[in-house]
């Protein structure tokens, strides 16, 4: 997890201190482009085209910001949920920068805030759980027969951003116990033993609001794409009867 | 977890006859991403991920919208928020488990020296939390079981904790404004930073900056009392137990205000202005020779767009101004015009340099 800290320790995100507006600017007058970012340009050898070495500027650029407005905060939200570590919340933060610095389309994402807190989130989950393991075995499975869910991209992201909306609404409508165990679950990486250790609840009731909360989810993905399929039939018909 | 243990819950029961694809999946689902899997566990999902196409179809709604759940989460301020107060409810829980005030640093103590967990705590008391929060620049006015009336400014949270014995809450950050419903069998308490705020029933403002707490009080009697010292981790630390247990509670009267550091030093009492300071409750902010970080704590609760000092020395800077919260801006017009100060904007906010 050291990865971006081979030369100097320049780099590190100050977790322990609370970020202020002059260590910002340290960081800024003593590193210039950050450390990942510069090992982006010595990757990309090929003799690129004019406008994909804009691109990767433009990706550069907007990495740089995204560190300088986000590390602080990122750290802190990283401890506030998954503690000090093992694994250091600094170490996460930094992969978590390193991660997303190799995908493109970053600078086009409406929310890239909370694109990066979720890989790191993902990232701390895997470190303390080993839930890549497990998401990797389910996602193999899915694929032997086609079916593709794939990691989260920037790209993803941004085509599931209507999805994201609808679900955020769903999220919101359950109720709040149903709430808790998928936040529970699905942010803290917590089992039915870790959350009846903290809520009290039972194991069955645990999986029970898990599996509501999945259905309605589900439900209402099903029907939104009846919908939208519904909606386009619709208007070719309409669009037909016009030209007649 | 192994194989071996008797487990109340087990992976779906391969003879699911009675129930629809949608309910299995969501049994597989529920069961593949939070529960400890075994080697078993997966084969017979695989398998019963093998047996039809409903089964598969059904399972990817749940894995497509579970997969991006987290982002959701993430996304939205308000679901953010919540998860914040799950993933801290430890830390309060253990606060909260303390019987009372002169008791609790020694029953903290005992706790620790017999080696007592927090799980422990937790089991035994399971706690029923309720967190209200605020978005930056929103005012929200919430209503507690007791009919006790907590008024929120802006990005600020509260925990509350109500049970037959006791009432009690946190305010975790921000100000808030209490009209506590009198009660004389449960006092209401409420832990914030390093104070604890003891009332029956009265009226009384509490605001949590970086530094300090600051305790005003409009009505009736409040007694004001440093809190247990905790860490980071919610953990008591136990050298300083003996202050709490032999600094008495200070009792405040109307019209007066006190600070509690961080450190959990008491300042004097001192006057103060009802209506300037409740002014926040109707959107207005009136200082009156107030520290300029103590403004701008409050003012970026307001703004989406937050305010530095670029000084250290600017902190103490009195300042005597009134502006509504929705204009915000007029600070720094004021500022500029006392001629003492540059105020900078940048595209990651407003800092206020010293001239």
């Amino acid at each position: 997890m050291t990865m971006l800290r081979d030369t100097d320790n320049s780099l590190q995100i100050s977790c322990k201190l609370s970020p202020r507006r002059n260590e910002a600017s340290d960081v800024r007058s003593d590193l210039g482009v950050p450390e990942h970012v510069k090992k982006m340009k010595k990757v990309t050898t090929y003799p690129a085209s004019k406008a994909a070495k804009k691109q990767t500027r433009k990706q550069n650029i907007f990495l740089e910001g995204l560190y300088k407005k986000y590390s602080g905060s990122l750290c802190s939200w990283l401890r506030s949920r998954y503690g000090n570590g093992p694994p250091d919340p600094e170490d996460l933060a930094q992969s978590a920068f390193e991660k997303i610095s190799h995908v493109d389309g970053l600078a086009e994402m409406s929310n890239p805030r909370a694109y990066l807190f979720t890989v790191a989130a993902r990232n701390a989950l895997d470190e303390l759980r080993g839930l890549a393991v497990r998401r990797k075995y389910i996602h193999q499975v899915m694929v032997q027969y086609g079916d593709e869910v794939g990691e989260i991209t920037p790209e993803r992201v941004y085509s599931a951003r209507e999805d994201i909306k609808a679900l955020t609404r769903d999220i919101k409508k359950l109720s709040a116990v149903q709430r808790e165990v998928v936040m529970r679950s699905r942010l803290l990486g917590q089992t039915y033993d870790e959350i009846k250790a903290e809520t009290g609840w039972s194991s069955s009731a645990i999986s029970r609001h898990l599996q509501n909360a999945m259905v309605i989810f589900a439900e209402n993905r099903r029907s939104r794409e009846k919908t939208i399929y519904r909606d386009d039939q619709e208007n070719t018909d309409n669009d037909t009867g016009r030209i007649k | 977890m192994t194989t071996n243990d008797i487990k109340t819950i087990d992976f779906p029961a391969s003879s699911q006859v009675n129930k629809g694809p949608e309910q299995q999946a969501a049994e597989w689902a529920a069961y593949m991403h939070a529960e400890d899997v075994t080697a078993e566990g997966r084969e017979r999902f695989s398998k019963w991920y093998a047996v039809s196409e409903e089964n598969r179809m059904a399972y990817k709604y749940i894995e497509q919208s579970w997969d991006i759940a987290d982002f959701a989460i993430v996304s939205d301020a308000d679901l953010d928020a919540e998860l914040a107060g799950f993933a801290r409810k430890k830390r309060f829980s253990m606060i909260k488990s303390l019987p009372n005030w002169g008791v609790a640093a020694l029953a903290a103590s005992i706790m620790i020296t017999i080696g007592l967990g927090i799980t422990i705590v937790q089991n035994m008391t399971q706690p029923q939390d309720q967190r209200y929060a605020t978005l930056t620049g929103e005012i929200k006015t919430i209503t507690l079981v007791d009919g006790s009336k907590i008024t929120l400014a802006g990005a600020t949270t509260l925990m509350a904790h109500f049970s037959k014995a006791r009432r009690e809450a946190e305010l975790v950050n921000g100000q808030a404004y209490f009209d506590v419903i009198h009660d004389p069998s449960r006092p209401f308490l409420i832990h914030t930073g390093a104070a604890e705020v003891r009332v029956l029933g009265t009226e009384f403002d509490i605001q949590k900056t970086s530094s300090d707490v600051r305790i005003s009080v409009t009505e009736g009697v409040v007694e004001v009392a440093e809190a247990p010292n905790v860490d980071d981790r919610g953990d008591i630390v136990t050298d300083k137990l003996q202050l709490s247990t032999t600094d008495a509670p200070v009792k405040l009267q109307v019209g007066e205000q006190i600070h509690v550091t961080t450190s959990g030093a008491r300042s004097a009492i001192t006057p103060f202005k009802q209506d300037s300071l409740l002014a926040w409750r109707e959107g207005r902010f009136e200082y009156n020779k107030t520290p300029l970080s103590r403004v701008i704590d409050e003012v970026n609760r307001y703004r989406s767009i937050k305010v530095t000092l670029a000084d250290e020395n600017l902190a103490d800077m009195p300042v005597t101004i009134a502006f509504s919260v929705h204009q915000t801006e007029d600070l720094f017009e004021g500022l500029n015009l006392t001629g003492l100060v540059d105020v900078v904007r940048t595209p990651e906010g407003v800092t206020i340099h010293s001239k």
